[in-house]
């Protein structure tokens, strides 16, 4: 399988390459066109078995969908077009241990690679700015996710801040904890920062650089009542 | 890199930091060696980090992912694997075995306290339902002291014929009613309310007992006209099923049953909808049998009645123990919710002590004279009587709200 990531950042849109056998999941919705040698299975279940009820309704809490949508190329130099639900960026990542993905930032990946729910914590879940669940992205190969915004990854190794909203992913061997941007909460609240994710530890971090309530909150006002 | 012999023969997942490996990453297979902790990745390549040069931290996503560096930190190993710490202590020794110790004794530290959080949380969320139900249980109690007393009567007017024919057949006759009469006209100006229109509906069956429906009707069985000494016990019967009346206790019981519904109802002052929901959950007579505390209430507001009246109160005592069986016709749900009778009675004499002295006088009522006159009264009747025989046969004893 080959990938090209086109028109980035601001509207990405992923062809993939497929030969004959290659598969690939990819999240209910992603798919822009396809050529016509491929099957379209859809499951509530990982490619093969595994999951299932469970996981599929802990997907929907992290704010993916219940479904999962299988494309198999029949042929050899199949295509296959994707594109995100919102204005963004595309990346890929290859995938050799564990990821943790924020809710809808998942797009497609290898159907060897499981896709479950993690909770974050209430504290986390109160005031990380993201959903209440983590998708975690565990095994090896192609992973695909998706941004509001453009993507940029952060080498961690120490401590490093990002504002609430904008995280996309990070490695297993990172930790967070949700603190305050400056030294003072009210000072953190009229410098507009407020609550902020300080990760800790070794690993990489991937960031977006837009993040969808704050561009609702200036949009929404804006719009005339129906 | 080194020649390792494995410590053991188990083996973790995980992963290795290092400057060497494309990326900085890869995941791999962690043994403990004789000399150090040794990483092999998918593609061969050994990493060891020996263990007098190792430093242990806790960290990761999950909180729970041990991080095995070099002091130079150019070379890190870790795992999330739960046995991997036990194992590493049974292979270290001095400073890292105590650096394991350490962080066994932090994971044990957070285990309990993570168990106390969860039960803290389970206890929290059932004492918030424990509570909320017994918020909107008193709620929908207080609330009906803001429904109209004509809710109550129009309830009472809608149930009263399917309950008669529960109990059996109406022994109607004037005569019968004046002496009943007389005990209403001497309580019913001391009740607490005024406006309540009491009668008494005398039904043709052996039953020892008494009901009262909401708003004012009085069932009096004629097996309680017999099983009665004297005319105060009798007067004493029904005080207690008029505070039964006057304190709601119906309107209450029903506000229990359909708790959030009635509330709900009430509160919109959808008045037609709580006559309608009130009927229907009183004709279910599971549901309509009283409380400990509202018969307690009916027992002593009996005795204030017959006090006020000038009427013995110690008739209400007695009544209960001349006539035991008044309890045992009663259904086992009844009995349930009724106190016993010496609790009962120790109640009601503990009340009368604390009355103001007075006089009383005797009911101007000849119980035999009432007695000849529903005889008569059944006789007349009888053929009508004949008829509703299956359902008067019935030794079914009632759970509705009853003496």
């Amino acid at each position: 399988m080959q990938f090209e990531i086109l028109a980035q950042p601001a509207a990405s849109v992923l062809r993939l390459s497929m030969d004959a056998g290659e598969e690939l999941t990819a999240e209910v919705g992603a798919m822009i066109a396809m050529s016509t040698g491929f099957t379209v299975e859809t499951s509530g279940r990982k490619k093969g078995g595994g999951g299932g009820l469970m996981k599929g309704l802990k997907r929907m809490f992290a704010g993916e969908s219940f479904f999962l949508n299988h494309f198999t190329a029949q042929q050899s130099g199949q295509t296959l077009y994707l594109g995100p639900k919102l204005l963004g960026d595309i990346m890929h990542h290859d995938l050799s241990g564990t990821l943790i993905v924020q809710g809808s930032s998942w797009m497609a990946s290898d159907p060897g690679i499981d896709i479950d729910a993690s909770w974050q914590g209430f504290g986390k879940a109160l005031f990380s700015g993201e959903s209440m669940f983590w998708v975690k992205c565990s095994g090896h190969g192609d992973l695909f996710l998706s941004s509001f915004g453009a993507i940029y990854e952060i080498d961690v190794d120490g401590e490093y801040t990002v504002d609430t909203g904008h995280i996309v992913a990070f490695e297993d061997t990172l930790q967070f904890r949700i603190g305050k941007a400056g030294e003072s909460l009210i000072g953190s609240f009229l410098g507009g920062e407020g609550l902020v994710c300080k990760f800790s530890g070794q690993g990489k971090l991937y960031c977006q650089s837009h993040n969808p309530p704050s561009f609702g909150s200036v949009l929404g006002p804006k719009l005339k009542p129906r | 890199m080194f020649d390792e012999h494995d410590f053991d023969d188990d083996e973790f997942s995980g992963g290795v930091f290092a400057q060497e490996i494309d990326g900085g990453r890869a995941g791999a297979y962690i043994r403990l060696g004789d000399r150090g902790i040794r990483a092999r990745t998918s593609d061969g390549r050994d990493f060891v980090v020996p263990y007098e040069d190792c430093r242990l931290e806790m960290g990761g996503a999950s909180g729970r992912m041990l991080f095995c560096r070099t002091s130079d930190r150019s070379l890190t190993i870790f795992t999330e694997d739960r046995k991997f710490p036990t194992a590493l202590q049974r292979a270290s020794s001095g400073g890292l075995f105590e650096q394991v110790e350490k962080i066994l004794a932090a994971g044990r530290s957070r285990h309990r306290r993570n168990l106390l959080l969860g039960w803290g949380l389970v206890g929290a969320v059932l004492a918030c339902l424990v509570g909320g139900y017994f918020a909107l249980v008193w709620g929908a109690r207080a609330a009906v002291v803001a429904v109209p007393f004509s809710v109550d009567e129009k309830i009472g007017e809608t149930v009263t014929p399917s309950v008669i024919q529960e109990f059996g057949h109406e022994l109607k006759d004037d005569d019968v009613d004046a002496f009943f009469q007389q005990i209403i006209d001497k309580l019913a100006p001391h009740t607490s309310v005024p406006q309540a229109k009491f009668r008494i509906l005398l039904i043709d069956t052996d039953d020892v007992n008494a009901v009262a429906l909401p708003g004012g009707t009085i069932m009096v069985f004629r097996g309680l006209i017999d099983a009665v000494e004297t005319p105060e016990q009798l007067a004493s019967v029904i005080g207690h099923e008029m505070t039964h009346v006057t304190n709601r206790h119906a309107l209450r019981r029903i506000a229990q049953s359909v708790g959030l519904i009635a509330a709900f109802e009430i509160m919109i002052g959808d008045v037609g909808g709580i006559i309608a929901l009130g009927a229907e959950v009183f004709q279910h007579a599971a549901l309509s049998s009283y409380s400990q505390g509202d018969e307690h209430e009916a027992d002593l507001g009996g005795v204030q009645l017959l006090h006020a009246a000038g009427i013995d109160p110690r008739a209400a005592a007695e009544s209960l123990q001349a006539i035991p069986h008044l309890e045992l016709h009663e259904s086992v749900s009844w009995l349930v919710s009724h106190p016993n009778t010496t609790a009962r009675v120790e109640a009601i004499e503990e009340l009368i002590a604390s009355l103001p002295p007075r006089e009383y006088s005797p009911l101007d009522i000849n119980l035999e004279d009432l007695r000849k006159q529903i005889a008569v009264a059944a006789g007349r009747d009888a053929p009508a009587k004949a008829d509703d025989s299956p359902v008067e046969s019935s030794d079914e004893p009632s759970d509705a709200e009853s003496e």
